[in-house]
This record gives structure tokens, C-alpha cells and sequence, in this order.
């Protein structure tokens, strides 16, 4: 039985993933405190605040009580919100699937592509509004609290129920992400299973559909939902932090956007302390929830239990027993007061210096054999004598010579493009009709000129002003956002090349630490790699870099797995037999292989930048340090670049018109989110177009 | 043998069992191959036959200096490969061309067929590219394709012609030594029949000698001039093709041949 083993290896990623976690929000912490204290001081009262985030004794030092007061009871607070609708939205999904096998549903087979676009297209925030509206409307639902004012007075199932009843609106808009995602790839992986050998010999032998489902579908299918939901992790708390933004739910969420609005009477001195808090929390929430899914996954595949059982050295089992068994032990000297020796320096160092050998261990473990790959020097120039200088193309002497051969390449290309097309017509046709529709979008942003201003009536009662001349305002309002795509798109391009790049490098020279660094950056949820960011870059700037990291990171997996896969294939290994390396193979066989790649993700990733940025706008995470200064300063490229993204922006149209649609009047968020759901859905369609084009 | 192309002596090839994760350390190797002495000569055809397991790829790979030996030599026209300078490895690679088993993995999908078999011109940089295309054009032809499929991606072919491809893409740099990897074993019969033909055709008109690795003895008897029958990756026989098949003498290799007889078809009676 290999399962001790591989718990204790999972435990010693998830130290060193927490590792990583807190050496990033200490680079936050420098960042923000580097200027005015001296480094080792910085460092010293980091482990300080680090120990008593790991004891939840965060009132015991007089730095921390903000963080104290407002983080510790919001823990439990944020588990409640996410917990039981990710429960419930597993069951859900497992009972629908079922169904789908059941019932041969091709409806719900064929929808999986779909849900999952619906999932990543929707901003959030606005489905909490419309919900948030709803129970505003029709009094059903109560609104900004966490529980009654007499809750203490009910009886416990009472006090139950009122919970719940205050709950229910978090609950629907935290659990509708992972409820599409978790359909979405489920239903996807029953459709390959569906005809699965295994599948037909049931039914071959008189087993009824249920039956089948039950003894061979079930197993495999959970482990699916556990891989996506752990795959999913990232984003689902990142809408955790927006929806208890937006219902002011002050749960971990709340308090890590909170300090960034920079309203309210949580935008203290010490806001730094209280982010922080919120931060390393809601990081390792993730992570423990993604170990614990890689613990469901070793116990649902018994694949994964029993490989490499054989290979693994003995040594290796002793070193990481004794990894996790100093973790352990670190962590309960730390939690337990009256056995840590010493607080501040000696009490961390012992909690972390196990986590430092777990990251080693697992490092080195994982460490892949030395490739013998041949580079080979420069090429002796010999001639063969293989070929016939008459024969192939004639050669080119003449100017005139020269513009027929390029009008013959033309007219080549041409040909090749129009057989191309031909063959793949559909998906030509959805480019055309997408990129059409975007390019119109663009055009009438730049074109058209922005609204007059409204009467300042409107403000107060916007009946006072003609519906005509509203829906002009705000149409054109939020047509004018769109220009801002084009600068989304071009963080995006420069992000996914970064991320390609990065792939290739560490895919040929294989620095482990590295890929398992970006691997554990990648698990971050997205909204705290901007807040980071945001806290540590001052002026526009910084959403420029929060951007392309997100790009970087989210793509670089796409293309490391897609790397890995031609890494597998016998051409690259020919390129090896001839004496190639790094440069030939790239330049011929991963620029190719990437090149749609490369297009797609760009444009898919122009998409996902839109939302999370109408995400963040919208619940207000959008004001760097140092605006002022920004703006006083004369203006470079990147700080233009993202002054667009900044100023014109989906997010703010649509919170400018929250107010009026809480109070009854759609408009002006009815055309804000219009535009951003068509202008999203536009370029998905186009990247996974481009994606599904055939060579031909 | 003053022929000889290439001449392996005492090849062996062992993996290192290595055990500690924080101070690694070399506890034993496992082998891939052990001694393995041959030769191969000019425009001849030598057969490496085995179970597997039996080191088959492990030999082709260290002839394609993919993999380092552990001991033994190999010389190609007289120098050795494995303490030569780059010049000299870069050198022979020019003149040893390879084919692997699956042609839908050994060709980019990415790439037109015609760029496929530009590739070793290419690596070269010593041909310019209209007389390259004349002599992707020429390749094409001698594998019986036709021109316009240059013009084409892998996955608009069947596997015969991803097969004839990579057979182009190996004889247009006109090699001295071809080596094959299972090459016809994931063709269908009558498709395997026509590849080998062809292959012996291409042989008989540019002149390489071949090493064919394959467990399959019928395409053995029908192509190749002398057997180099591995066993747990030791030469357990090497002898010319037509004594093998009529007088084994090795009991490993007599299991082969009995076992290759027994799988023929009986007629119908």
C-alpha cells in the first residue's frame, strides 16, 4: 500500500506551497514597508505577525489588533459562505450527470462546451446584483447582514434557519461558477466515457443504464469533479472576495478588497495588516482545499495510489516522514503557547525551517533525470551533391524576376488560403461573423462621438429626464468602453508571449524549482495577485503588471502541457537525431505547433482580463498607490496602456448605474453589461474558432 | 572486414539505479544492453531482432547517439563516434538517417509535407533552398509520391503515405546508413508489402546499408541480409539471414523461428 507515502509527499507540497505563499506576502509586506524600515527589521516583525496568524493570536502584539478584531471571527464567516454551496453544487452536478447517462440526454451533452463559456463570461458581481436587486424588490431575501437583530433570542434550529435565510443570496451567486464548471466537465468526461469499452460490456451483459453508471462511471467521474473543483479553486475564491464585497458580507474576502477602496472606516493606517491577514488565510484556504483534493483524487484513482510504488527509493520515504513529521511538530510547538520556547525569531524559524527541508525534499525528489540530449556545433559546409541547381524554383536574377516570383508566392498563398477556407467553412464562418461584429464595436467606440452630459436632474430622479435621451446617454456611455479592448488585448498578447516563452524555457531546460514556483503562483487566486500587485507597483503601472502576470501565468500551463506533449512525439526526437537543439526545435516545430495556439489564448485571455477587470472595477479594487503621481508625471507607454484600461472600463459603467438599478431604474446597467457580455462572448467564439481551424 | 560502415564492438549500455533523495547515490545499474558487437557494411542490411524488452531501441537510440554508452565503441569508416569531436558526430549524422515505427508521431502535424522533408537539408544550412526543393521533389517522386503532396499536412494522408513520407524525408539527404525502428509494424499487410519493396528498391538505387529493427522475423526474411537476434539485451546470434532461418542454433533463437512458423497460416484444407 502506497497511500502513506503519497500523503506524505502531498504534505510536503502543500508546506512548501504555503511556503511560497508567505515568501510572496512577505515581498508584499517589503514592498509596502521596505522604504521605512530596514529590511531585517521588516523580516523580523514578518515572522512575528506570520507566528500569529498560525496561533489566530493576532490581538497579542499591538501591530495586529485591526487585524485581530476584523479577521478572525471573518474566517468562519467566509467557510460558511463557501462551503455548503460547493457542496451542494457537487451533489447537483453528480445527480444531473447521472440523469444525463440515464436518460441519454444529448442536450446536456451537447451543452458542456457552452456552460463552461456561460461560467467564465458572466461577471459575477453583476449576477449578485441582479440578486441583490431581486430580494431589494420583493422583500424576500434579507440584505448586508449576516444574521437578524434578534438572532441570539431564537431557538438553535431558529437561529439555524435564520442563517440560511440570510445566507441564500452568497450561497446562489458563490455556487453558480462551480456549479456550470463542475457540469461543464463532467458532462464532457462522460461523453469520452460514455462509449467507453467498460460501458458497453455492462450493458452488453444486461445491466440497466443506472446499474452501469453505479459500478463503472461513478468512481472515475468523481474523480473528475475533484480535479476540477481543485483546478477551479483559484477562481471560485476569487469570487468569494467579490461576492462578499458586494453584499457586504465581511467575511476574508470582504477584507482583502476592503482596505483597497480606500472608503470607509476600514481604509485605516493599518489597512496593510489587515489585507495581509485576509491574504495568507484565503492562500492557504485554497491550497488546503486543492491538497485535499489530491488526497480524494489518491483515494477515488487507485492508479495514482500504486505508481511508481516499486521505483520510489527507501531513503526518500524516511526523508519525507521525517519532513512531515517536523512540520507537524513545528506547527504544534507554534500553536501550542505554553510549549514554544521562545516567541518571535526562534518560535517561527521553527515553524518554518521544516517547511524549507519539505520544499527541498520534494524539489529534489521530483527532480527529472538530466537530459543526454547532443547539441551539436556548427554545421561543416560541404556540398553533397545531392540536388540539381536547375531544378525547383527558377532563380532569381532580375527585379522583374523577382516580382513574378513574389506574385507566384502570392497567388500560392492565396490558393492555399482559399482551399483552407473552403475546408473549413463553418468555423470560418464564425471567425468572420466574430471578428466582424468586434471590429464593429471598435469602429462605432472610436467613431461615434461620447454623450452629451445629462441634465443634473437625472441624478435625482432619472424619470424627470426622456427615455430617449437616456438610452442615447448610456448606450453611448458604455459603447465608448470598448475602445479599451484593444488595450486589454495587447497586456493580454504581451502576457500570453511572456507565459510561451517561460514554457519553453523551463520545457528544454527543465529548472524544476522554477516550473513548480510558477505552478504554485498559478494557484493564487486572481484577485490577490492584483491586490499584491496593486500594493506594490505605485501609478497606473500597476495595472499593466497585474495583468500581464495573470496573462503569464494562466497561459504558461497551457503551453508547458502542450510543450510536454510534443515533447513526446517522434518528430522532436528526429530534430535530436540531427543534431538540433533548443533553437531548430523551436523554430521548427513549437512556433508552429504554438502559433494558434498563441492566437487563441490571446484573444480568450483578452475576455477573461475583461471580466476579472469589470470584476474588480465594479467592486472597487482600482486604486493604486500613487495615482497622483502618476498623473503629474509625464505619461510613458505602459503608463498610457494602462491609463486606457484604467479611465474606460466596463466595471465603472456598470457600478455608476448600480445605484439606479437598486432603485428601479435598469438602463444604465442594462447597456454596460450588454456590451461587456456581447464584446466577451464575441471573442470566445472567436478564439475557440481559431482553435478548431484545420490544417488543410 | 575492410567494408565495414560501421562497426560496433562491445556495446553496452547500463542505467544507473540511484538511491537517496538529499545525497543521491549509485547503489547498481540495470542493463540495456551488454556487449553487443556487430558490423554493418556497405549497402547491407542487418536485422535486430528480439522480445521486447531485449534492447532493441536501447541499441538504436545509442547509434543515434541519443543515449551514451556505458563501454564499447562504435566506429563509423574507421573513426570512433562516442570520442569524436562535434564536427565529426555532426558529420555522421548527416550520413545516418532514421525512420520510427509511427509515422502519424514522426511527422509535424504542423508542417506541410513538403517543409517535413526539407527538414535535414535544412539542419545542414549547406543547400540552398531551390536546389532543396528540387530534391524534395526528386524524394518524393522516388517514394511514388506525388508531387502535390507536398502540398499537404500529415494528417491528410493514410499511414502507408505518412510512411513513404518519412521514408522521403530520410533518403533525401542521401544517406550511408539508414536505421528503421519497427517501421512497418503499425502498416497493415498489404501496405507493409509495398513499404518494403520500397525500401529494398530505394536501397538497390542510392546504395545505404540499413540496420532494421523489428520482432517481426517475416519482414526480417524478406529484407534482410544478416540477423542480430538480442536477447535481455545480450547477442545471443549473428549470422547471415539464410542460416538463420534454415538452422538456428541458438535455443532462443530456434523459440523465435519455431514461434514465427507457428503463427503462419496453415492452408485450408
Amino acid at each position: 500500500m502506497n497511500l502513506p507515502l503519497r500523503v506524505l509527499r502531498l504534505t510536503g507540497e502543500l508546506a512548501g506551497r504555503v511556503f511560497v505563499i508567505l515568501t510572496i506576502t512577505f515581498v508584499v509586506a517589503s514592498g509596502s514597508a521596505g522604504s521605512t524600515y530596514e529590511p531585517y527589521h521588516v523580516f523580523y516583525r514578518y515572522l512575528i505577525y506570520v507566528r500569529n496568524l498560525a496561533t489566530f493570536s493576532l490581538g497579542t502584539t499591538s501591530d495586529n489588533v485591526a487585524a485581530a478584531f476584523y479577521i478572525t471571527p471573518a474566517i468562519g464567516r467566509s467557510a460558511l459562505v463557501l462551503i455548503p454551496p460547493l457542496i451542494v453544487a457537487a451533489l447537483v452536478v453528480m445527480a444531473v450527470t447521472r440523469h444525463a447517462f440515464v436518460t441519454r440526454s444529448t442536450l446536456l451533452q451537447r451543452s458542456a462546451g457552452s456552460l463552461l463559456t456561460v461560467g467564465y463570461s458572466i461577471p459575477i458581481p453583476f449576477i449578485a446584483v441582479i440578486a441583490f436587486a431581486v430580494a431589494g424588490m420583493t422583500g424576500w431575501f434579507p440584505l448586508g447582514m449576516t444574521t437578524s437583530v434578534g438572532h441570539a433570542s431564537l431557538p438553535p434550529f431558529g437561529r439555524l434557519l435564520d442563517t440560511v435565510h440570510h445566507l441564500i443570496l452568497p450561497w446562489f451567486t458563490v455556487g453558480l461558477f462551480p456549479f456550470l464548471a463542475l457540469t461543464s466537465s463532467l458532462i464532457g468526461r462522460l461523453n469520452e466515457l460514455g462509449d467507453a469499452p467498460i460501458v458497453t460490456a455492462g450493458i452488453a451483459r444486461g445491466l440497466s443504464r443506472r446499474q452501469v453508471f453505479t459500478h463503472h462511471l461513478r468512481r472515475p467521474l468523481l474523480a473528475t469533479l475533484v480535479q476540477q473543483l481543485a483546478s477551479s479553486m483559484p477562481i471560485i475564491v476569487t469570487y468569494l472576495a467579490l461576492v462578499e464585497s458586494v453584499y457586504r458580507y465581511t467575511g476574508l474576502g470582504f477584507f482583502l478588497i476592503r482596505p483597497y477602496t480606500g472608503s470607509g472606516w476600514w481604509s485605516v493606517s493599518d489597512h496593510l495588516i489587515v489585507s495581509q491577514a485576509a491574504l495568507v488565510y484565503i492562500a492557504v484556504f485554497a491550497v488546503c482545499a486543492q491538497f485535499l483534493c489530491r488526497l480524494a483524487e489518491l483515494i477515488l484513482i487507485p492508479q495514482l495510489r500504486h505508481s511508481e510504488a516499486d521505483a520510489e527509493p527507501p531513503a526518500t520515504r524516511w526523508i519525507l516522514a521525517a519532513a512531515a513529521g517536523g512540520v507537524v511538530i513545528g506547527v504544534a510547538l507554534t500553536l501550542l503557547p505554553p510549549l514554544a520556547p521562545i516567541s518571535g525569531w526562534a518560535g517561527s524559524a521553527l515553524a518554518i525551517t521544516p517547511v524549507l527541508v519539505a520544499v527541498a525534499v520534494v524539489a529534489r525528489a521530483r527532480r527529472p533525470d538530466r537530459e543526454r540530449t547532443e547539441r551539436s556545433a556548427s554545421m561543416t559546409p560541404e556540398q553533397h551533391g545531392i540536388a540539381d541547381p536547375d531544378d525547383g524554383e527558377p532563380q532569381v536574377k532580375t527585379l522583374r524576376e523577382a516580382v513574378r516570383a513574389t506574385g507566384r508566392a502570392l497567388r500560392r498563398t492565396g490558393k492555399r488560403l482559399s482551399v483552407s477556407i473552403r475546408h473549413n467553412r463553418t468555423t470560418a464562418t464564425q471567425i468572420a461573423v466574430a471578428a466582424g461584429l468586434l471590429a464593429a464595436l471598435l469602429i462605432a467606440s472610436s467613431i461615434v462621438p461620447p454623450p452629451a452630459p445629462l441634465p443634473s436632474m437625472a441624478r435625482i430622479n432619472p424619470s424627470m429626464v426622456p427615455l430617449g435621451q437616456r438610452i442615447t446617454f448610456h448606450a453611448l456611455t458604455a459603447l465608448a468602453t470598448a475602445r479599451s479592448i484593444v488595450a486589454v488585448a495587447a497586456v493580454a498578447a504581451l502576457g500570453v508571449l511572456a507565459g510561451a516563452v517561460a514554457a519553453v524555457a523551463t520545457t528544454y531546460a527543465r529548472p524544476p524549482l522554477i516550473h513548480r514556483t510558477i505552478g504554485v503562483v498559478g494557484l493564487f487566486p486572481t484577485v490577490l495577485i492584483v491586490v499584491m500587485l496593486l500594493n506594490v507597483v505605485s501609478g497606473y503601472a500597476a495595472f499593466f503588471y497585474a495583468f500581464l502576470f495573470v496573462a503569464a501565468v494562466r497561459s504558461y500551463h497551457r503551453f508547458r502541457d502542450t510543450l510536454d506533449l510534443l515533447r513526446q512525439e517522434h518528430f522532436t526526437t528526429y530534430s535530436t537525431v540531427l543534431g538540433r537543439g533548443i533553437v531548430h526545435q523551436t523554430i521548427w516545430h513549437v512556433a508552429p505547433n504554438l502559433r494558434k495556439l498563441l492566437l487563441s489564448s490571446t484573444i480568450a485571455l483578452s475576455a477573461d482580463l475583461i471580466v476579472l477587470r469589470a470584476n474588480l472595477r465594479f467592486v472597487g479594487t482600482w486604486i493604486p498607490r500613487g495615482v497622483a503621481e502618476a498623473d503629474a508625471r509625464v505619461p510613458g507607454f505602459l503608463e498610457e496602456l494602462s491609463r486606457l484600461m484604467y479611465s474606460v472600463n466596463w466595471g465603472s459603467a456598470i457600478q455608476a448605474g448600480v445605484g439606479g438599478f437598486v432603485r428601479g431604474y435598469y438602463l444604465p446597467v442594462v447597456f454596460p453589461v450588454a456590451f461587456l457580455l456581447l464584446a466577451v462572448l464575441l471573442l470566445r467564439a472567436l478564439a475557440g474558432a481559431i482553435e478548431r481551424w484545420e490544417h488543410v | 572486414m575492410n567494408d565495414a560502415l560501421l562497426r560496433v564492438t562491445g556495446l553496452s549500455v547500463h542505467y544507473p539505479i540511484v538511491r537517496g533523495v538529499l545525497f543521491q547515490r549509485t547503489v547498481g545499474s540495470t542493463v540495456g544492453i551488454e556487449d553487443v558487437s556487430f558490423t554493418v557494411s556497405r549497402r547491407e542490411i542487418v536485422g535486430v531482432v528480439g522480445e521486447s524488452g531485449s534492447g532493441k531501441s536501447t541499441l538504436l537510440r545509442t547509434l543515434l547517439l541519443i543515449e551514451r554508452p556505458s563501454g564499447g565503441t562504435v566506429e563509423y569508416e574507421g573513426r570512433s563516434l562516442f570520442h569524436a569531436t562535434p564536427s565529426e558526430q555532426n558529420e555522421y549524422r548527416r550520413r545516418a538517417q532514421v525512420v520510427f515505427q509511427n509515422p502519424r508521431s514522426s511527422l509535424d502535424p504542423a508542417l506541410r509535407t513538403e517543409r517535413s522533408v526539407t527538414e535535414p537539408l535544412a539542419v545542414r544550412g549547406d543547400v540552398p533552398v531551390r536546389s532543396a526543393q528540387g530534391a524534395v521533389t526528386r524524394a518524393l517522386a522516388e517514394v511514388g509520391m506525388e508531387t502535390t503532396t507536398g502540398d499537404r499536412f500529415p494528417d491528410q494522408m493514410s499511414g502507408g503515405q505518412q510512411q513513404r513520407i518519412a521514408i522521403a524525408r530520410a533518403t533525401v539527404s542521401a544517406p550511408q546508413i539508414l536505421y528503421a525502428d519497427e517501421c512497418v509494424s503499425a502498416l497493415d499487410v498489404s501496405v507493409q508489402a509495398r513499404v518494403i519493396n520500397l525500401l529494398l528498391d530505394l536501397r538497390d538505387r542510392l546504395g545505404f546499408a540499413m540496420v532494421f529493427v523489428t520482432h517481426d522475423l517475416g519482414v526480417v526474411r524478406a529484407l534482410c541480409d544478416t540477423v542480430l537476434v538480442l536477447q535481455r539485451g545480450r547477442v545471443v546470434e549473428y549470422r547471415p539471414a539464410a542460416d538463420f532461418f534454415s538452422a538456428p542454433t541458438h535455443a532462443y533463437s530456434r523459440e523465435l523461428v519455431d514461434a514465427a512458423r507457428a503463427t503462419e497460416l496453415e492452408p485450408h484444407r
